[in-house]
């Protein structure tokens, strides 16, 4: 027990020092964005306003929440082995679960069918219920994670902020019915996609981990699956344009700004 | 830079408020071409604005304003309906297909959409775009040129855009009365804030907030410097739009001896208010900024803007009755 806690508290001493020395490297770095701006640079210059509008608008504090952050890393990893395979099977079966999922449709049907979809999930998450607890999780089987990750979103859309949760448990639900949907192979090569970014091992410190280490790995894979998102939408966008006929290019005449 | 000449036009083709370069870039595509850059400074009530962080006076105030809520509002008087899509970034990809068709929308209409941050943080317009290569055709005041699909949604904070609806057939009367509205309103900080609330200080009290910063030898010099910068650019605009309203409004009435007579009181005003504006952005010149920390800088600029905030006080009262006036005619002959 000692020896635990003396293990927790040098963590958390590291912690600190790391987030003191984090918030002293972001203080050089205004310096210098100042010191060229002054000098009139106009790149340090943007970058300053950026600086400042992102404070005053909090930005950068709502998009990590402390609740959920072990999930949503999981949830991420699931999700980029999911972009992944889509690349390699074939893709008429895979664009439209991409869609339901990419597309986060929940969202709309939050309002109407809430109970629909917790009762869907709920089937799902009903066999195991009673292994639902971080400790007692064998992280190196996909299913099971996906249950503990589901059930857990389901409590919680009962809860606070329902909406948030019942798109996440969207996410989830979209992954589990497109597992049902490979072959024991397609499954295999998801599986190798899942835990070669997220190895089981990993999984398990996540659950037990410091926030400091759940940021960074949160904010990294963020940031990867956030662009692939953006690019699939946009990609399937033009795509759908063009079926449609419409028109490709138009540019107007130069603005005088 | 330069203190304006109010008799050469080529001193009114520029200006360091690029939301209001925006809006009249995009209005030159639509009936209402004829809308000089002076007229939109004014009738936006851009030319009348001041946006000041009250801890160091830093770089982001002339930018830090809730930009979907006032560029409509600015449409709006100018008689204009519009088009909004803020959504909270990382955006969601139904959001993110309306953000797009949004501006393709407004392309395809012949009318430039306004967007923020394209190459620099300041408001600029898509002119243009290819679905082939994923590419809006963008410009502001920095640069002309292409942005990704991508790169225009992968933001921090809202994906925005504002595009400009139908024309409607406003009179110069309705839009001096929406402007009027707009000013006062503002010179009073009865304007919405969102989440900027508390964080910026607008209109008459942010001469305080500045004041206040340099007293206490706090302010930031290069961001001192930009806002300075903005701020005397806008009342010099200020003042030829008031200056504008004394010519053009030809006297051929009572209503237009009216504007003519109260527009020039305002003038007297927002004269002293743009010497005081433009010596300060001398002292202080951008992009280095001088020295407001030294005690004899501060002092001279403390001076200055308390004359700015006094001027500007009278100007807005003098606005107050123009829009009395324009709400409440006189009646010409009174017998009584």
């Amino acid at each position: 027990m000692n020896v635990i806690l003396t293990d927790g508290s040098e963590q958390a001493l590291s912690n600190m020092q790391n987030e003191e020395s984090e918030s002293r490297i972001q203080e050089m770095k205004k310096e210098n964005l100042v010191h060229l701006a002054r000098k009139g640079n106009q790149e340090a210059f943007n970058e300053l306003v950026r600086l400042h509008r992102a404070k005053a608008h909090g930005w950068a504090f709502s998009v990590t929440k402390d609740t959920f952050l072990a999930e949503d890393i999981v949830q991420e990893a699931l999700y980029r082995a999911f972009i992944k395979i889509g690349t390699l099977i074939d893709t008429n079966r895979f664009t439209p679960w991409l869609k339901q999922i990419v597309r986060n449709q929940a969202y709309m049907k939050v309002r109407k069918a809430s109970y629909r979809m917790e009762s869907s999930i709920s089937s799902l998450t009903a066999r195991r219920e009673s292994k639902l607890s971080p400790s007692s999780i064998d992280w190196g089987d996909i299913d099971q994670i996906l249950c503990f990750i589901s059930s857990s979103a389901t409590k919680r859309s009962q809860e606070d902020n329902p909406e948030e949760h019942l798109m996440r448990l969207s996410v989830v639900e979209g992954i589990c019915t497109l597992l049902k949907c490979l072959t024991k192979r397609e499954k295999a090569f998801f599986e190798a996609y899942f835990f070669e970014d997220l190895p089981p091992l990993e999984i398990a410190k996540l659950f037990n981990t410091t926030k400091a280490n759940v940021y960074n790995t949160i904010s990294r894979s963020r940031v990867k699956v956030q662009k692939e998102r953006l690019r699939i939408t946009i990609h399937q966008f033009v795509q759908r344009k063009e079926e449609r006929g419409v028109c490709k290019r138009k540019v107007l005449l130069k603005p005088d700004i | 830079m330069e203190r304006k000449d109010k008799n050469k036009e080529e001193c009114w083709l520029r200006t360091k408020t690029s939301a209001a370069a925006a809006l009249h870039g995009a209005i030159k595509y639509t009936d209402k071409k004829h809308l000089s850059l002076v007229d939109v400074m004014g009738i936006s009530g851009h030319a009348f604005r001041i946006n000041i962080d009250p801890k160091e006076i830093n770089v982001a105030g002339p930018t830090a304003i809730p930009g979907g809520y006032l560029l409509r509002k600015n449409l709006c008087n100018l008689g204009f309906t519009s088009n909004l899509a803020d959504s909270l970034t990382p955006v969601q990809p139904k959001k993110l297909e309306e953000t797009i068709e949004l501006i393709q929308e407004s392309v395809d209409r012949g009318i430039p959409a306004i967007v923020f941050d394209m190459f620099i943080p300041e408001f600029g317009l898509v002119y243009g775009y290819d679905d082939d290569k994923k590419v809006f055709y963008a410009k502001d005041c920095s640069k002309d040129g292409e942005v990704t699909y991508e790169d225009f949604a992968d933001v921090n904070g809202v994906l925005y855009t504002t595009t400009i609806g139908e024309s409607l057939p406003h009179s110069k009367y309705e839009m001096l009365r929406m402007c009027l509205d707009t000013i006062i309103d503002h010179a009073h900080g009865r304007e919405w804030q969102h989440v900027l609330e508390g964080k910026y200080i607008i209109g008459l009290k942010a001469y305080d907030a500045w004041i206040n910063v340099l007293e206490e030898g706090n302010a930031d010099p290069h961001g001192n410097a930009f806002n300075a910068l903005v701020v005397s650019d806008a009342r010099e605009f200020a003042m030829k739009f008031l200056h504008d309203l004394t010519i053009k409004w030809d006297g051929s009435n009572i209503v237009e001896r009216g504007v003519r007579k109260l527009a020039s009181d305002a003038l007297k005003q927002y004269a002293i208010v743009v010497d005081a504006l433009v010596e300060l952005r001398e002292l202080f010149p951008f992009p280095h900024g001088g020295d407001p920390s030294k005690e004899e800088n501060a002092s001279i600029a403390v001076n200055l803007l308390s004359k700015a905030k006094d001027a500007e006080t009278e100007g807005v009262k003098c606005l107050e009755t123009l829009h009395n006036f324009m709400k409440n005619y006189y009646a010409e002959k009174w017998v009584n």
